[in-house]
C-alpha cells in the first residue's frame, strides 16, 4: 500500500505533526542545554563562589521531566520506542495488521487517560510550591499532560491511516551518518 | 474498597516508628476481632514521603507515619516546627504537640483531607561535621553544610554565616568523607546508621530542629467509622505514640553511646541564644510567606 | 488475582509490539483500576519515577557520548587502539574489544558503543578481508563492556531500583575488573577464531605512532578520568561529573579538535534527548509497575518460592541467572533492570550476596541479552550496520556467547571479582 501517493489533506497533517514532533524535540534540546549549563554552574558556584545555587538541582529535576515526556510523544510518532515486534510479524497478515491497530489504539487510550489524570494532578497541586523554586508544585504535571494530548494526536493518525489503508506518515528520527572509519 | 488497610511508612522495620506502628495495626486487629484490618508497608516502598502524602489526600493509602517537615507545602501551618529553634527541647515540643499546638495543627491538617491522630518522636537534630566543635554561631562560617530541601534550613544557614547545600541525603556520605561538604545536621541514629560519624568527628548538640512525625489517617475512611471505632483508633493510636517516645528515647541513647565510643567529639552547645537570636530573618521570611505562623509561634513561647 | 492480570496484560502488550514503557503503564492503570485505586497515584507514580536526582546522570552521560561519537573523540581512540594492539593476529578483532574497552570509559550504554565503534571499525574490518559475521560478533558482544565500564547508565537505574541503598560510586568502581576480565575472554575468543579462519595481521606502526595516537587520544580520554576521578575524589558528586562531562567534551571537541559543527552539535543533542526520554519513560512507567508488585508482595513471594525449591546458595544463584538470561533474551535491558531488581535483589541479599556484586550479574547477564535473538538491540544495530542477516551472524557467535559466559560464571561464583576495588577505595 506504500506506494500510494499521500492526498494533498493527508500531506497537511503531516506538515502539522511535523511541526509539532519538531516544536517538541527543539524544546527538550533547549531543556537539556539548559540542565547542563545549570549544574555546571553549581559546581562553579560551590568551588569559586562559595555559595552553591539552590536552584539548580531543582530546576534540573524539573526540566528532566519536560525532555522525558516530550520526546516519549516524539517516538510515539517516530515508532522509536523500544518494542518487541518479532511475535505480531511472525502472525499471518490479516492477524498481524489487526493487531498492529489494537496496539495503537492501546498506545491512543494510555495517552488519553495520561492527559485526563496528569491534568488532574496539575490541579491538585496548583496551590502548593516547588521546594527551593517559587512556582506552583503542579507545573511538574503539565509535561505528562502534553504527552498525553501528543500521544493521543500521533496514535490517531496512525490508527486512522492503517485503517483506510493508507500510508503511514514517514517520521525518522534523525539518523548519526554512518561513513567510513578513518 | 479493600478490606485491609494500607499503610505507608519510609522507616525499616526494625525503627522504633516502624514497631510503633505494627503495634497499633496488630492491636486494632485483635481489639476488633479482626473486623479491622490493616498492614504497613515499610522502607518506603510506595513512594516517598511528598508522594505519600498526595496518595494518603487522594484515598490510596490509608494512614501514614509523616515526618512534619515536608508536610509543610501541603499545611504551611505545621511549618512552624520547621522553624530552627522554635522548641525548647524535646520534653517541650512533647507538651506543645500534645496541647493546644498539636490541636491547632491537627485542625489545620484536617482542612486538607488527613486526620491526625497522634504525634511520633523523630528527636532532636544538631550540626555534626569533620572541622571543629561548634559553640557559637561564628563556628559555622564559611562551613558547606549539607541540609534538606527546604527554603527555612537554607536560611538558617545562611543566617548562621554557612555555606547551605541542598544534597540528596544517598550523596551525603561521600561527600562528607571528601570533602564537598563539611558537615551535615541530624539526630544521633541517623548520624550513626548511616555511618556519617565516620566521617565527620564532631558531634555538637545544638537541638536547632525537633520536628515531630504525625499518625494520621485518610479523613474520608475516619469519617466513615462508628464513632466506638473512631474511639479505639484513637486511643490506640496514641498509645503506640507513647510506646514509639520510649523506643525512640532508648534507640537514641544507645546511637549515643556508639558513637562515643567510636571517637566522635560530642559537645552541648552552651549558649543557644547567640543562636537564637540569629534566625531572626529565618522567622520573618517564614512569616512574609505564612502569616498564619506568628500567632502559632506565640502559642509554643506561652507553653511552659 | 489482581497480580495475573497485571502480568497477563503486561504479556499481551508486550507480544502485539506495544512499547515496553506503555505495556508497564498500560498494565499499571488496568490494575489501579480494578483495586479502586485513584488512577492520579499511577500518574504520580510515573512522573515520580522520573524525578530522580541520581537519574539526571543518564542524559548526561548520553550526551556525553553523542559528543563524542560526532566530535571526533571516538575515531581517535580507535586510532589508538589499532596502533596499540592491531598487530596481533587477527587483530582487528582484538582492536575492536579494546576499542570498546576505551570508548566504554566514556560512554554509559551498549548500544551506543555498537553503534559508534560498529561505524566505524566494520567497514574497515570487511575491507581488510575479514568476514562481515566475524566483525559484527565483535563488535557487539565487546558492546556489553560500556555497560560495566564506568560510567554506565544502567548501573544508574540498578542503584534507583534497588530503593537508593546502594551507593552508585561503588557500582562504577565495581564494574572495572568484571569489564576487564569480560573484555580479556572476549579478545581471547577473537584470537582464536581469527587464528582458524587465518586473518591477516596490521603492521606494528612503531612506538612513535603509537605515542602519537596516544597524545592525540589524551583528550578524549581525559573524559574518562574526569568523570571516574571526579566521583571518586569526590569533587563531584556522580550527577555533576556527568554535566561537566558534557561541558568538557564540548570543549574539547570544539576548540581542541575543532571538529564538532553546529550541525554535528545540534545532532547530538537531538539524538541524547531522544535516547534520554527512551529510558526514562520506561523509568516512570515502570515505577508505577512496581508499586504494585510491592503491594502484592511480589518480591517476598518469589523468596519463598525459590527457597521452596532449594536452599543451597549455588542453585539459586543459578536459578536466577537463568531467568535473568531468558528475560534477557526477549526484553530490554532497562527495563529488566527497573522490574527485577526489587524482586531479585531481596533473593540474593538473603544469600548473603552484596548488593554490589549481585549489580555486577545482573549487568552482564543482561548485557549478554543485548546480543541475543530474538530481541537484541546491540544485535540489530550492529547487523543494520554490518549489512548483514541476522542468521549469519549468530550461527558463529557462540564462541563470544562463551567468552561472557565464562566471565559471568567468575563474576557469580567470585565476590572478590567485583568487590575487591569498592571496598579499597570506599568505605
Ligand atoms: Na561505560
Ligand atoms: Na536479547
Amino acid at each position: 500500500m506504500s506506494e500510494l501517493e499521500p492526498t494533498p489533506s493527508e500531506r497537511r497533517v503531516d506538515a502539522v505533526l511535523g511541526l509539532l514532533r519538531r516544536a517538541a524535540a527543539i524544546t527538550g534540546g533547549v531543556a537539556l542545554v539548559v540542565i547542563v549549563a545549570a549544574m555546571g554552574w553549581q559546581v562553579f558556584g560551590r568551588y569559586v563562589l562559595n555559595a552553591t545555587p539552590t536552584w539548580a538541582e531543582a530546576l534540573a529535576i524539573l526540566l528532566i521531566s519536560f525532555i522525558t515526556f516530550l520526546l516519549t510523544a516524539v517516538g510515539v510518532a517516530e515508532r522509536t520506542h523500544l518494542s518487541v515486534d518479532f511475535v505480531r510479524e511472525a502472525m499471518p497478515t490479516p492477524i498481524a495488521r489487526a493487531l498492529a491497530i489494537v496496539r495503537d489504539l492501546l498506545i491512543l487510550g494510555f495517552g488519553a487517560v495520561m492527559a485526563v489524570q496528569a491534568y488532574q494532578l496539575v490541579q491538585f497541586n496548583w496551590r502548593r510550591n516547588l521546594p527551593l523554586l517559587d512556582i506552583p508544585e503542579g507545573v511538574r504535571a503539565i509535561p505528562p499532560t502534553i504527552c498525553g494530548v501528543l500521544m493521543v494526536v500521533f496514535a490517531a493518525v496512525l490508527v486512522w491511516r492503517q485503517l483506510r489503508s493508507r500510508p503511514v506518515p514517514p517520521l525518522q528520527a534523525p539518523e548519526a551518518p554512518t561513513g567510513e572509519g578513518d | 474498597a479493600q478490606a485491609e488497610w494500607r499503610g505507608w511508612n519510609i522507616h525499616v522495620p526494625e525503627y522504633s516508628v516502624s514497631q510503633g506502628m505494627d503495634w497499633f495495626t496488630d492491636e486494632l486487629a485483635a481489639r476488633t476481632d479482626g473486623r479491622l484490618t490493616a498492614r504497613t508497608f515499610h522502607s518506603g516502598v510506595l513512594g516517598s514521603q511528598p508522594d505519600a502524602i498526595e496518595q494518603l489526600r487522594l484515598g490510596g493509602i490509608d494512614f501514614a507515619v509523616f515526618n512534619l517537615g515536608p508536610m509543610g507545602p501541603v499545611v504551611p501551618e505545621t511549618n512552624v516546627v520547621s522553624l530552627p529553634f522554635v522548641f525548647r527541647d524535646l520534653e517541650h515540643s512533647h507538651r506543645a504537640m500534645d496541647g493546644a499546638l498539636g490541636e491547632a495543627l491537627a485542625e489545620a491538617m484536617a482542612r486538607e483531607g488527613l486526620k491526625a491522630l497522634a504525634w511520633y518522636d523523630s528527636g532532636s537534630r544538631s550540626f555534626y561535621n569533620s572541622q571543629r566543635p561548634i559553640n557559637t554561631p561564628a563556628d559555622l562560617r564559611g562551613m558547606k553544610v549539607r541540609v534538606m530541601n527546604n527554603d527555612l534550613f537554607v536560611g538558617m544557614i545562611e543566617a548562621l554565616g554557612g555555606n547551605a547545600t541542598p544534597m540528596a541525603f544517598s550523596e551525603v556520605y561521600q561527600s562528607l568523607r571528601t570533602g564537598v561538604v563539611d558537615g551535615a545536621e541530624n539526630n544521633f541514629p541517623s548520624f550513626q546508621s548511616t555511618g556519617h560519624f565516620e566521617v565527620a568527628g564532631y558531634y555538637s548538640i545544638s537541638e536547632h530542629l525537633i520536628i515531630p512525625e504525625c499518625l494520621c489517617m485518610n479523613l474520608r475512611r475516619w469519617n466513615s467509622l462508628s464513632a466506638e471505632d473512631q474511639a479505639l483508633v484513637l486511643e490506640l493510636a496514641q498509645a503506640s505514640a507513647v510506646m514509639q517516645r520510649e523506643l525512640w528515647a532508648e534507640s537514641d541513647a544507645a546511637a549515643m553511646e556508639a558513637v562515643i565510643a567510636a571517637g566522635v567529639r560530642i559537645n552541648e552547645v552552651e549558649d543557644k541564644a547567640a543562636f537564637q537570636a540569629a534566625m531572626s530573618p529565618v522567622y520573618e521570611m517564614a512569616f512574609q510567606r505564612n502569616p498564619e505562623l506568628e500567632p502559632l509561634v506565640e502559642l509554643i513561647q506561652s507553653i511552659e | 488475582m489482581e497480580l495475573a492480570v497485571l502480568l497477563g496484560l503486561f504479556a499481551f502488550c508486550v507480544l502485539i509490539g506495544v512499547p515496553v514503557a506503555f505495556a508497564l503503564g498500560i498494565s499499571a492503570v488496568v490494575v489501579f483500576w480494578l483495586e479502586g485505586l485513584p488512577l492520579m497515584i499511577a500518574f504520580q507514580r510515573i512522573l515520580s519515577g522520573v524525578s530522580v536526582f541520581s537519574l539526571l546522570a543518564i542524559p548526561f552521560f548520553i550526551f556525553a557520548g553523542e559528543l563524542m561519537l560526532h566530535g571526533g573523540i571516538a575515531q581517535r581512540l580507535v586510532r589508538l587502539a589499532a596502533a596499540a594492539v592491531g598487530h596481533v593476529r587477527g587483530g582487528l578483532g582484538t582492536v575492536n574489544v579494546f576499542s570498546s574497552m576505551l570508548f566504554g570509559g566514556i560512554s554509559g550504554s551498549a548500544v551506543a558503543d555498537t553503534s559508534a565503534l560498529g561505524s566505524l571499525l566494520i567497514p574497515v574490518m570487511k575491507k581488510r578481508g575479514y568476514d562481515a559475521d566475524y566483525a559484527v560478533n565483535v563488535t557487539v558482544t565487546s558492546s556489553v563492556a560500556g555497560i560495566l565500564i564506568p560510567p554506565s547508565h544502567n548501573m544508574i537505574l540498578y542503584a534507583v531500583a534497588a530503593g537508593g541503598g546502594v551507593s552508585i560510586s561503588k557500582l562504577f568502581l565495581a564494574g572495572v575488573v568484571p569489564g576487564i576480565l569480560m573484555c580479556a575472554c572476549l579478545a581471547l575468543a577473537a584470537y582464536l577464531v581469527a587464528i582458524k579462519r587465518g586473518y591477516p595481521k596490521e603492521a606494528f606502526p612503531g612506538w612513535t605512532a603509537l605515542g602519537v595516537a596516544f597524545v592525540t587520544a589524551v583528550p578524549g580520554l581525559v573524559t574518562a578520568v574526569i568523570i571516574v576521578g571526579g566521583v571518586l575524589s569526590g569533587v563531584f558528586t556522580v550527577t555533576e561529573s556527568g554535566a561537566i562531562g558534557c561541558i568538557y567534551a564540548l570543549l574539547v571537541t570544539t576548540l581542541v579538535y575543532r571538529s564538532l559543527s553546529w550541525q554535528d552539535f545540534t545532532l547530538a543533542v537531538a539524538r541524547a534527548v531522544r535516547t534520554t526520554a527512551l529510558v526514562m519513560i520506561l523509568v516512570g512507567c515502570a515505577t508505577a509497575f512496581a508499586f504494585l508488585l510491592a503491594l502484592y508482595r511480589v518480591p517476598e513471594q518469589l523468596t519463598v518460592f525459590l527457597f521452596a525449591i532449594s536452599d543451597n546458595p549455588i542453585v539459586i544463584l543459578l536459578l536466577l541467572n537463568l531467568m535473568l538470561l531468558v528475560l534477557g533474551m526477549i526484553m530490554d535491558m532497562a527495563a529488566l533492570i527497573l522490574i527485577c531488581t526489587p524482586i531479585f535483589l531481596p533473593v540474593a541479599v538473603s544469600l548473603g550476596m552484596d548488593p554490589i556484586q549481585f549489580g555486577m550479574i545482573m549487568m552482564m547477564n543482561l548485557g549478554l541479552g543485548l546480543t541475543t535473538p530474538p530481541v537484541g538491540a546491540c544485535l540489530f544495530v550492529g547487523c543494520a550496520i554490518g549489512k548483514t542477516k541476522m542468521e549469519q551472524v549468530i550461527k558463529t557467535i557462540w564462541p563470544f556467547y562463551l567468552a561472557i559466559f565464562a566471565a559471568l560464571m567468575l563474576t557469580t561464583y567470585v565476590p572478590a571479582i567485583s568487590l575487591t576495588l569498592p571496598n579499597a577505595f570506599i568505605r
